[in-house]
């Protein structure tokens, strides 16, 4: 009895076989029976997922009773418009080409809120604010009537600000803020004056805080300023020379000038892992005409120590 | 002549390995050269698998469901009511060949003889030791003196090592003992046919109605001296105690047993099994220089009576131990050593075709059913396990750049997963018979032992993995490489892991 049952699944087991493996396998490579025509199809696939999920799929403005992540199976080859709706989010449209045996694959979709989320990140009132790569976890602000700095956390739920400065008098014009890699102080300039902010330290009495302003004055109009990696020099570009400015104190500096321009509007960018400053300037060609090119001024303390010991090898 | 003989089973020793080394490449080089090919191999591979598991499934509930419903059967009392004559002839006669069991573990297996309800006047038992193993003699000694009274004749024997054209093998050992068993039957003038010989594991316990079982097959089968009778190994001697890895994967090897007992064609003997004596005589005893003497003898059988030979399965348990180490990383290397021992059975293959080479009687057709049969069981051995768990997920890793954009890259995963899933479900049913082969929880171990037997199942994805199928090929390509392997000894343990 038993061997007979056996006889009887063994031979069931291999219809099943035969029966299943076309099936799955057309299914796989994305035949398709088309009922109309009676034929089988080549079909394609479209996946879409969406931050967020569960959005509601619309294939030629036809709800599909899905939601995202999803794959839309079985289709014939052609354009498809599809379209994702979800509650309070904005809808996303686009028009899908599908080919046969083909997935096409939308995993990067975003729908963006219709109510974004807005947090208040400071207690008090700012006018204006920069964000340094120095320290990008806080946000440094100037107060509305442009007498004190603050820092602030970038944390919505970290809203207490620390004075940094206070008693300032800052003009309208600064062209641009900085700060200092050991994140002790600040320069802004504008027109040919550059002016040096000593911060307080965030333990700092405030009562203690002062105006510890202290301006340099250049000879021409200052395009860019770039703090040194020491956080002790400054370089400074004009519109007619590359000048180095170190602070020696706080009442004290020293001034000097390196290069000069002639590039009334250089561009300039300085690396400040290497100390090295990239700029624009015209210089006289070979043929006798001005050209403007990128040069780079290495004043690096390893490439000075290289230039001594170049010299040194010359005079032997 | 003898060189052609030396070439035709070279190439017999390699053909097992071949087959499987080149499905596994097939499944590689397609993956990478025909991506669609591939994915094509696999899903139907796949289709091919739930299907056989599922099929195999019911089988093993076929089986399961004879083993319950003959469990309480009263064979000897069945044997009695057949009113045959012979019934009242027939001997019993056990060899256990000892490597180096200790007293505990030969001791519950002599109890458990003692302990069946067959007239133990109609009892022969033969210790069959190893005379190079050193504390054989006084082991002998103290089970002479606790058994020597209990059976028709209790016998020692002591194998000597080193005899021309013996391995070290048990089968040397067996037949050495079966010569002296002969040597006393003479002597006791019993016809060879009015003996059935069982060659058990030194670890085997028997049930109390085995050799009523034994009896009431062999006195009711059509042509029982061309029979071999298989009872269905469990381990359950120390199951409670063993590791659950280890449990899992003899509890495995059980089940293919009850399965392989429903498909007659593909059964032969293993481990502990019974067969007339006389068979035995006739065939020359059991191979001497084999590993695989248990598989072995059933294919000289059915050689030598012309493929009119076969294995009747026997619903009744023997119980053998769970082979383990101390802890789990000794664990794995026991089981894998065993399961690779067990493998090695494919030597069988060279010898089959060797033989079937020359005997013109057997039927074309049974020869190449056979021929089918051992490569069958042999290859997808040494093949599933590694293409369902090692290539397939494998190569899903490289799937978006093997099917790049296509509907079978995106479908291949997905078909693929939900197919391993469904294999998976027939480990529920496993789970649930396994339970009813359970002997009692030991009084001494808590509820959670309970638990840990349970949820031992949730481990074989893991085992499919590292131990379902290397074994076999290992042992398919030392045989490929004429790296023969010699009998290698599982130790035998009672105490808690």
């Amino acid at each position: 009895m038993e061997q007979k049952i056996r006889e009887i699944l063994f031979y069931l087991s291999i219809i099943l076989f035969f029966i299943l493996v076309p099936v799955i396998l057309l299914y796989s490579f994305g035949y398709n029976l088309d009922i109309n025509r009676l034929r089988i199809i080549k079909t394609g696939l479209i996946y879409v997922k969406s931050i967020p999920d569960r959005a509601k799929v619309y294939l030629n403005g036809r709800h599909i009773n899905k939601t995202t992540p999803v794959s839309i199976e079985g289709l014939m080859p052609g354009e498809y418009k599809l379209s994702l709706e979800l509650e309070n989010y904005y809808p996303w449209y686009q028009e899908v080409e599908v080919e046969s045996g083909k997935s096409t694959t939308l995993d990067d979709i975003i729908l963006f809120s219709i109510k974004p989320h807005l947090d208040k990140i400071n207690i008090s009132n700012v006018d204006d604010f920069y964000i340094f790569s120095a320290d990008k976890d806080y946000a440094y602000c100037i107060s509305e009537n442009k007498t004190a700095i603050y820092r602030t956390r970038l944390n919505p739920k970290e809203k207490e600000a620390s004075l940094l400065c206070n008693q300032l008098l800052l003009p309208d014009n600064i062209k641009d803020f900085s700060l200092s890699p050991d994140k002790k102080k600040i320069f802004y300039f504008y027109g040919n004056r550059l002016d040096v902010i000593y911060l307080a330290s965030e333990k700092a009495n405030h009562q203690q805080i002062k105006n510890n302003n202290f301006p340099i004055i250049t000879n021409h109009r200052i395009v860019n300023a770039f703090w040194y990696s020491d956080s002790k020099h400054i370089v400074i570009m004009t519109d007619k020379d590359i000048k180095i400015y170190e602070l020696i104190s706080e009442d004290k500096d020293n001034i000097i000038t390196i290069l000069n321009i002639n590039d009334k509007h250089p561009k300039a960018f300085y690396n400040i892992a290497e100390d090295i400053l990239y700029f624009t300037d015209v210089q006289e060609g070979s043929d006798g005409k001005l050209h403007r090119g990128l040069y780079r001024l290495d004043i690096s303390k390893r490439s000075l120590l290289t230039f001594i010991k170049d010299i040194e090898e010359n005079i032997k | 002549m003898k060189e052609d003989f030396d070439l035709s089973k070279r190439a017999f020793e390699i053909i097992p390995a071949f087959i499987s080394w080149s499905i596994l490449l097939i499944f590689v080089l397609f993956a990478f050269l025909r991506p669609k090919v591939y994915a094509l191999l696999i899903i139907t591979f796949d289709i091919f698998w739930v299907i056989r598991v599922s099929y195999l499934t019911s089988l093993l509930s076929f089986a399961h469901h004879r083993l319950n419903k003959e469990k309480n059967k009263k064979w000897l009392s069945l044997c009695m009511k057949l009113s045959d004559p012979r019934s009242q002839k027939i001997y019993q006669a056990v060899i256990f060949p000892v490597y180096k069991e200790g007293l505990d573990v030969l001791v519950s297996s002599l109890d458990s003889l003692k302990n069946t309800n067959y007239p133990k006047e109609k009892m022969i038992v033969v210790l069959a030791f190893e005379d190079r193993i050193r504390d054989s003699r006084e082991k002998a000694k103290v089970l002479e003196s606790r058994y020597k009274d209990s059976f028709f004749a209790y016998l020692s024997t002591f194998h000597p090592d080193g005899i021309a054209g013996e391995a070290r093998t048990k089968g040397a050992n067996a037949t050495w003992a079966a010569k002296i068993l002969k040597d006393f039957v003479d002597s006791k003038g019993i016809k060879y046919e009015d003996v059935i010989v069982s060659c058990f594991d030194a670890d085997t316990c028997v049930e109390k109605e085995y050799f009523g079982c034994l009896l009431y097959h062999y006195l009711t089968v059509y042509k029982p001296l061309q029979c071999s009778y298989q009872p269905i190994p469990v381990y359950n001697n120390n199951i409670w105690y063993a590791p659950s890895f280890a449990r899992v994967i003899e509890i495995a090897a059980s089940y293919c047993q009850l399965i392989d007992s429903m498909r007659l064609e593909k059964f032969v003997t293993f481990s502990s099994h019974s067969m007339s004596f006389k068979t035995l005589i006739d065939v020359d005893y059991w191979p001497v220089d084999k590993v695989s003497d248990d598989s072995l003898i059933y294919w000289k059988a059915y050689i030598y009576y012309n493929g009119d030979y076969r294995v009747v399965p026997m619903y009744i348990t023997v119980s053998m131990d769970v082979a383990y180490g101390r802890n789990l990383l000794q664990t794995f290397f026991v089981q894998y050593k065993q399961k690779r021992r067990w493998a090695w059975g494919i030597e069988v293959f060279p010898y089959v075709m060797l033989n079937f080479k020359e005997n013109k009687l057997i039927p074309l057709e049974k020869k190449l059913r056979k021929t089918f049969h051992i490569l069958d069981s042999h290859i997808s051995w040494a093949t599933w396990a590694i293409i369902l768990t090692v290539i397939s997920p494998l190569m899903m890793l490289f799937s978006s750049y093997l099917f790049k954009g296509t509907v079978i890259g995106f479908n291949l995963p997905r078909i693929t997963g939900v197919l391993f899933s469904l294999t998976n479900i027939t480990v529920l049913l496993w789970m649930a018979l396994s339970l009813t082969l359970l002997p009692p929880k030991p009084k001494e171990l808590k509820f959670r032992a309970r638990i840990k037997i349970v949820t031992q199942w949730l481990l074989v994805p893991i085992i499919m993995t590292i131990i379902g199928s290397t074994p076999a090929l290992d042992a398919q390509t030392r045989l490929a490489l004429g790296k023969y392997m010699g009998f290698s000894y599982t130790e035998k343990k009672r105490n808690r892991f």
